[in-house]
């Protein structure tokens, strides 16, 4: 695991890259440390492969400059750079064995036959392949390819692992076991991985950091729990988990807080310290912004229930909002439920509620008035871009 | 596109068409199995008229006819070496059309392509006219196999592009990031090209030597115009066996060639589908 | 991946390209330079030709006899091309319908024969379209199996299929040529049908066939149409080389049905009349230029259509 004080091992300053006319990158500036996991996460075509297609060397930057270990290595050609890669086509070579696979690199480096022997075992043997030393590619299934294609890039040892998409090829039950396993063969080598990804589950479930694009531009690189607690904007936030959005009229800022006008949720005093850094500055004030809540932050309770203050006002000055609807669907999901709430012509929303509180509810027919609450400290005031 | 295999259109099934196809085939194969049926027959004259009874004797006089066997050594040494040198040519080709973006590609590509599409008589009179403009007929006292130069050279002409059509078609299916990964774990532009790039190419390029020996070994007009006298080749013996009278010895003769061409095509078709040959179509 | 600009590496790409297009100059560009050259010159001596820039040997390509020779020709390969296009069809439907384990051994079947050296095959013509060939034999078993019926029928008097059975004449005659060119262009007729057909979206098909039309209604109003660039692809290549077909007019024409190829030949082997003949040959290539303009101009219509 990284520890925050580690090296700087992979430093990205102000990477631009054009392809003719399509700007895949935006003045990119990373800073990967040495031992972490580090996920690149985005939609598909944010430039996600272009970025580690840079660090490996396959492109050239258009502008700014990449530092391996402190060196200038924006134009070193691929083969002279201490990083490796698995492709996601996992890319192993169809007409050699296994063993031999996994000893071209090694090859390459010209070192002795017996050290390229010894090593090949050991890398088989970190990736379980060592029964498969003398299989050619097409007799092996699409995760022992790609063990292959992992055991070749590590016996290098480089510095850095990069992986584009590694478990987009595999069935769902072996990409949740391959999740487990990649991070848990990274503590054993200790090698740093940059994980490229379009599934937010993946980058949360294995990174140590967490660096989120969209359209060439970077928003927001940070840990897993403080990207889906604190996200910089409402991208980010719709990315990283469900998230509901409501939209913002008027915002105006005072001392140590800012007031926010919505038509649907009244008017709101949120404190500055917990606002994004856009709005808590001032940059965002005259922008438009949205409120926003993950389905976890609603409590939903009926109607007619005792509560701290009756249905009727939508907004309680206090410390919570309140949103009156009707029960709709309940989807049981195990540990919890998903209720959803129907709001006549607005847009219904989803609270995800726990045993206690369903059974309450699910005694209820589909149409029961209900409210649901979230407290002011669950609410998010996000740039809407 | 894959046919639709669940509901297939009832045109194979229906007998009228079947009937067509039937007719088809036998009109395709009918002259050639008599051609090899009457190879055999025991009649000196006309061979072709009337049975006689089976005899092997006209292979064996085919053997013996020095002529022919000359022609048919000739034959050999032109396919394989406008066989060796058109799969390497047409290996260049194929490579820098599939890697290389640059200005004028289409006309290049045309180039290439233009060789299969033009008239044979126009490349085999073009030819013949080149070597004898430029003194460059192989005269008679030259020693042999030099004497067979020009033959060669016209074969390697008509026969690379195709060969750069097949191994074209091979590349196209290449995994480029085969390339980049052996890049990645230090190879150089060389050793990628040796270790990845041509064993990817090796079927594409025995399907390419299958089919050019296959066209040299078949070409009659164009090697009919740039041999000479003393430079037969075996289609071209045959010819002039045909043009001076017909005896079973041609059908003897024949049917060795169709023999070599059925075993050429039977070893092509373990590296190539077939279906991509159509496709080349 | 897309492909690389030969500028980044100008060294590797000058040394894969500089063979072909240097092999394509010499021995391709540059002999046809030469019979261009020719086709503008003049006889001065036996063997030397002088360009004197004449248009002559152009000229006699528009006198009476060389142009029956290049009308014979249209027509023998106009008639052949369609033949070719009547047999193939069909013949592709069957194999793109057939069932995809056995689409390539039929598609073999076809080209097996293809494979077989041209000479060979013509020759194997020539032993069936004999006056006492193999055809014949057919067609008189035929006569007699139809004369015996229809005696039996009692319709024996009236001699309706001629007295007796007259072997037809194949060899030295148009048919014959036709039959031969028919014979060796059969596959290069139906390979591109057959792919058109296979790359057909087959749900046109059945909805034509779902709306109640019937196999040959929709055959003709949904199929053809949709198949028509395959056919005008399968036309012209066929045509190309049926036009300077040289062995099937030598061999199963006997010298009475001449095509444009046997008279260039005549003149480089036998009448050494060079620039004519390379009149001739740039003449037949340019009628293949034009084709192939005409097809280009097809496809990029209907890619403008479409
Ligand atoms: N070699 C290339 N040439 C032109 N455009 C490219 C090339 N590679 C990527 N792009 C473009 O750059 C953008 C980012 O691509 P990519 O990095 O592959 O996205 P991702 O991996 O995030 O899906 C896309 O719009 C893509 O079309
Ligand atoms: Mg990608």
């Amino acid at each position: 695991m990284a520890d925050s004080d580690a090296n700087t091992i992979v430093s990205l300053n102000n990477i631009g890259k054009h392809f003719g006319k399509v700007k895949a990158l935006d003045n990119v500036s990373i800073d990967i440390k040495e031992g972490e996991i580090f996920a690149l996460l985005g939609p598909s075509g944010c430039g996600k492969s272009t970025l580690l297609r840079i660090i490996s060397g396959f492109e050239n930057p258009t502008e700014g400059e990449l530092l391996l270990d402190g060196k200038d290595m924006t134009r070193t050609a691929p083969n002279k750079r201490p990083v490796n890669m698995v492709f996601q086509s996992y890319a192993v070579f169809p007409h050699m064995s296994v063993a031999d696979n996994v000893g071209y690199g090694l090859k390459m480096d010209k070192l002795l036959v017996d050290e390229i022997t010894t090593r090949v075992d050991t890398a088989l043997a970190q990736v379980h392949l060592d029964q498969f030393k003398h299989r050619m590619p097409d007799q092996l299934s699409g995760g022992q390819k790609q063990r292959v294609a992992l055991a070749r890039a590590l016996v290098k040892q480089p510095r850095v692992l990069l992986l584009d998409e590694p478990l987009s090829a595999l069935d769902a039950k072996l990409r949740d076991a391959m999740r487990l396993e990649l991070v848990k063969l990274q503590e054993t080598v200790g090698v740093t991985f940059i994980i490229v990804t379009h599934d937010q589950s993946e980058a949360l479930a294995m990174a140590d950091r967490v660096a989120v694009l969209e359209a060439g531009k970077l928003r927001q690189v940070d840990t897993p729990t403080a990207l889906y607690n604190h996200p910089v904007d409402a991208f980010v936030a719709d990315f990283i988990g469900k998230v509901h959005t409501f939209d913002v009229q008027h915002i105006e800022r005072q001392d140590n807080h800012v007031r926010v006008t919505s038509d649907e949720l009244g008017e709101l005093t949120l404190p500055l310290n917990k606002l994004p850094e856009r709005i808590s500055t001032g940059a965002q004030v005259n922008a438009s912004s949205v409120l926003a809540f993950r389905p976890e932050a609603l409590k939903v309770n009926l109607a007619n229930e005792p509560t701290a203050s009756t249905a009727s006002t939508e907004t309680n000055q206090a410390n919570e909002i309140q949103l009156p609807g009707f029960l709709g669907d309940i989807a049981f999901q195990g540990q919890h439920s998903i209720v959803e709430i129907t709001r006549g012509d607005k847009p219904s929303v989803s609270a995800i509620v726990d045993h206690s509180s369903l059974s309450a509810l699910q005694t209820q027919p589909i149409g029961t008035p209900i409210v649901a609450r979230c407290a002011l400290s669950d609410l998010m005031l996000l740039p809407a871009q | 596109m894959k046919a639709n295999t669940k509901k297939p259109f009832e045109y194979s099934r229906k007998w009228s068409l079947r009937l067509v196809f039937l007719t088809t085939m036998v009109f395709l194969y009918a002259p050639i199995i008599v051609l090899v049926v009457f190879s055999f027959n025991n009649s000196r004259r006309g061979g072709n008229v009337i049975w006689k009874g089976f005899t092997t004797k006209y292979y064996g006089k085919a053997f013996a006819n020095e002529e022919l066997m000359l022609a048919f050594a000739n034959s050999m040494t032109i396919a394989v070496t406008s066989t060796i040198i058109s799969v390497f040519l047409g290996a260049m080709t194929a490579i820098f059309l599939w890697r290389f973006r640059f200005p004028f590609k289409p006309l290049a590509e045309g180039l290439v392509s233009l060789p299969i599409i033009i008239p044979e008589i126009c490349m085999g009179v073009s030819l013949a006219m080149f070597f004898s403009s430029l003194d460059l007929w192989t005269s008679g006292d030259t020693p042999w196999p030099f004497n067979l130069s020009n033959i060669i050279l016209a074969h390697i002409t008509f026969s690379f592009p195709f060969a750069a059509m097949v191994i074209r078609t091979r590349l196209q299916n290449f995994n480029r990031e085969m390339e980049e990964a052996a890049k990645d774990l230090g190879a150089s532009e060389y050793r990628v090209f040796r270790d990845i790039l041509l064993p990817h190419m090796r079927p594409g390029l025995i399907a390419a030597a299958l089919l050019t020996f296959t066209l040299s070994l078949d070409d009659f007009v164009i090697t009919f115009f740039t041999s000479g006298p003393n430079t037969v080749t075996f289609p071209v013996k045959i010819y002039s066996m045909v043009r001076f009278s017909i005896t079973p010895e041609i059908n003897a003769a024949s049917t060795i060639l169709i023999v070599l061409t059925l075993l050429l095509t039977f070893a092509a078709l373990r590296y190539q589908r077939i279906t991509d040959i159509s496709n080349d179509g | 991946m897309s492909l690389e600009n030969y500028r980044q590496q100008p060294a590797v790409f000058a040394a894969f390209a500089a063979p072909t297009l240097i092999w394509l100059l010499l021995f391709f560009i540059a002999p046809l330079g030469i019979i261009w050259l020719y086709s503008f010159g003049e006889n001065v001596s036996l063997v030397d030709i002088e360009t004197t820039w004449t248009l002559d040997n152009y000229a006699r390509i528009f006198q009476p006899e060389v142009l029956v020779l290049l009308w014979r020709s249209l027509w023998i390969a106009g008639i052949s091309t369609l033949v070719c296009l009547v047999i193939a069809y069909p013949v592709a439907l069957v194999i793109a319908t057939a069932h995809p384990d056995k689409k390539p051994w039929l598609l073999l079947l076809i080209m097996l024969p293809f494979w077989t050296n041209l000479l060979i095959r013509t020759y194997a013509l020539l032993n069936i379209l004999g006056t006492r060939g193999r055809l014949n034999d057919v067609l008189g078993w035929l006569w007699e199996t139809t004369n015996t019926l229809l005696t039996k029928f009692g319709l024996g008097e009236f001699q309706l299929i001629g007295e007796s059975f007259t072997p037809l004449k194949f060899l030295g005659t148009p048919g014959g040529v036709i039959f031969g060119i028919v014979y060796v262009s059969l596959p290069f007729a139906i390979l591109p049908i057959y792919s058109s057909l296979e790359r057909l979206d087959k749900s046109y098909l059945e909805a034509s066939l779902d709306l109640g039309a019937g196999q040959w209604r929709t055959f003709y109003h949904v199929l053809l149409p949709l198949t028509a660039a395959g056919v005008v692809t399968a036309g012209i290549i066929t045509f190309i080389p049926a036009l300077g077909q040289f062995l099937t007019p030598d061999l199963l024409g006997r010298g009475q049905v001449d095509m444009i190829a046997n008279v260039i030949e005549r003149q480089f082997k036998r009448a050494n009349d060079w620039p004519f003949g390379s009149a001739l040959s740039l003449f037949l290539l340019y009628i293949t230029f034009v084709l192939l303009a005409v097809r280009s101009f097809y496809d990029a219509r209907k890619a403008h259509r479409s």
